[in-house]
């Protein structure tokens, strides 16, 4: 891989152990994957932030970063922690467990990195242009990014993100190049009806599974809202593999999807997605979570509406990230739920925060949630749309 | 004695017993980041442990996390002496590289299959069946 005279100063440790070693990671992943050179990028989102993944091991790497004088040289935004830094004891979490967390975010801020602590860095002011040239860390903010904005970033992992934070900077591979973005299966859409924004989750998480790294693009699926592209990227991400979608006549590289020559062709419909919908069918749960990317404005205000002057009979919670609980502060929204007995939690999700073995069965309208939490929660799910998880939380017992 | 040829990814030698396996590796989740123990019960090694071994995979996968998991065993003297991939993808690049691990890919692992002590060469990106 071709390096600038800076670039091998940086390699060669004549900025510090920390630079050094950042620039190591990049020059070895642009290696393994024949990149010709860095590319310098706008942002980026580091993932790794939570306490009960990244556990100790990336409190020493922080510190060894931080000894050495690194800083960040571009806009980075960080991934959900493991608490809501005002309320974690309210979701009963442990004090040993906060007090690491808060140190890992400290460790963040010290190398430059704002505390942003989203899934959905966009509606927390982060956007992007098309072709813009970024390193972002979360499965769905990855897949949004490339395929909303039309912008380009690997699936960077947190190591790889923070050095690219570090230099600037990521290997020129995979979807920074333009003849790695054409699709190469076709998804023909069959619904009659339209979709909700759950449909819409499912749907990418079930078009996820059988798509591996292929690039889809989507045809008869007239979904434009920034909600639904955010739900749709959630499901295709969490599936494993997938980090750019198109839609035929709505996303921004359409010039790909006309030029491109695809033979494969997948059709999905309604028996499709209803497959997951029975696969995530668990019964009773003792907790019921929305927020999976983090919720908007928009979504406040509805859950608003529905929770004004009824009580929760299930646990209710709801993940957001800092800028939309504050708009919805101001707003009222957060009283009137909160006076419905449910929660609204910025900076965390209920993937990453440490509620492990706690709940038996968990309801959720995110197939990414859904996707997550029997692993990560040790939990059995069910998938249902809002209106319906709404309706479960204020039922009578 | 065999000798097979790689690409060096980290730095480093390393001989030691082989612990091999032709399943991908998840890190996070799937070997515990404090003892080395390989808890995820639908690994063909589950139940074993890689510290001190010479990790032989065709790649890693799941959450890039896993590249603190690598990370941590070398903090806690559990992580594997050297790691040899097919096809070392990011996950395990970052570890090794954190972690300074003797590692390689681009080696037919099948090959060592049957091996009992390796030999590697990160700086030259050589393996050799010792037994």
């Amino acid at each position: 891989m071709y390096l600038s005279r800076e670039e091998e100063k940086i390699l060669n440790g004549e900025y510090g152990d920390g630079y050094r070693e950042a620039m190591e990671i990049l020059v070895s992943i642009g290696d393994i994957y024949n990149a010709e050179r860095l590319v310098p990028v706008s942002s980026v989102q580091v993932a790794g932030v939570s306490y009960k993944t990244a556990r100790d091991a990336v409190i020493v790497y922080l510190k060894h970063l931080i000894s050495s004088g690194a800083k960040v040289c571009v806009p980075t935004f960080l991934n959900p922690s493991g608490i809501d830094s005002d309320n974690w004891r309210i979701m009963g979490v442990t004090r040993e467990f906060a007090e690491k967390q808060e140190l890992i975010i400290s460790l963040f801020r010290r190398l430059g990195i704002y505390e942003s602590c989203t899934c959905t860095p966009y509606f927390a002011g982060l956007i992007a242009s098309k072709g813009e040239h970024l390193a972002w860390s979360e499965s769905s903010a990855v897949v949004f990014a490339n395929s909303y904005f039309g912008a380009r970033t690997n699936r960077e992992g947190g190591p790889s993100a923070l050095s690219a934070a570090l230099i600037g900077k990521t290997p020129l591979y995979g979807l920074h190049l333009h003849e790695n973005r054409y699709p190469t299966v076709r998804i023909i859409c069959n619904f009659d009806k339209p979709l909700s924004y759950t449909d819409i989750g499912v749907l990418g998480l079930c078009a996820g599974r059988v798509l591996g790294t292929e690039i889809p693009v989507f045809e008869n699926l007239e979904i434009r809202s920034v909600i639904s592209h955010k739900m749709l990227s959630a499901g295709l991400g969490a599936s494993g593999a997938v980090a750019l979608y198109h839609i035929k006549g709505i996303t921004p590289e359409q010039d790909l999807c006309e030029n491109a020559e695809i033979e494969e062709k997948i059709e999905i419909g309604w028996k499709d997605i209803q497959g997951i919908y029975d696969e995530y069918d668990a019964d009773n749960p003792s907790l019921i979570v929305t927020g999976c990317p983090h919720a908007n404005i928009d979504d406040l205000k509805y859950i608003a509406k529905k929770l004004q002057n009824k009580r929760v009979t299930t646990q209710f919670w709801i993940f957001t990230s800092l800028q939309v609980k504050s708009l919805a502060e101001r707003m009222g929204y957060v009283d009137i739920i909160e006076q419905a007995g449910g929660r609204v939690f910025s900076d965390t999700c209920p993937v990453v925060a440490p509620i492990e073995d706690r709940f038996s069965v968990i309801m959720t309208d995110s197939a990414k949630a859904a996707n997550y939490l029997p692993s990560m929660a040790n939990a059995l799910v069910k998938i249902a749309d809002i209106d319906s998880c709404i309706e479960e939380a204020v039922k009578d017992v | 004695m065999a000798e097979f040829k790689g690409n060096p990814i980290y730095k480093g030698y390393a001989r030691g017993e082989l612990l091999y396996t032709s399943q991908p590796v998840s890190f996070l989740g799937g070997i515990d980041p404090e003892t080395g123990d390989i808890i995820d019960k639908k690994h063909e090694l589950y139940g074993k442990n890689v510290a001190g071994k010479i990790f032989v995979f065709p790649h890693g996968k799941g959450s890039t996390v896993g590249s603190y998991v690598i990370y941590n065993l070398k903090l806690k003297n559990k992580a594997p002496l050297a790691i040899i991939n097919e096809k070392m993808e990011p996950i395990v690049v970052a570890g090794v590289i954190m972690a300074r691990i003797p590692a390689i890919d681009g080696i037919n692992i099948s090959f060592l299959r049957q091996a009992s002590i390796v030999e590697v060469d990160g700086n030259t990106g050589i393996v050799r069946i010792l037994g």
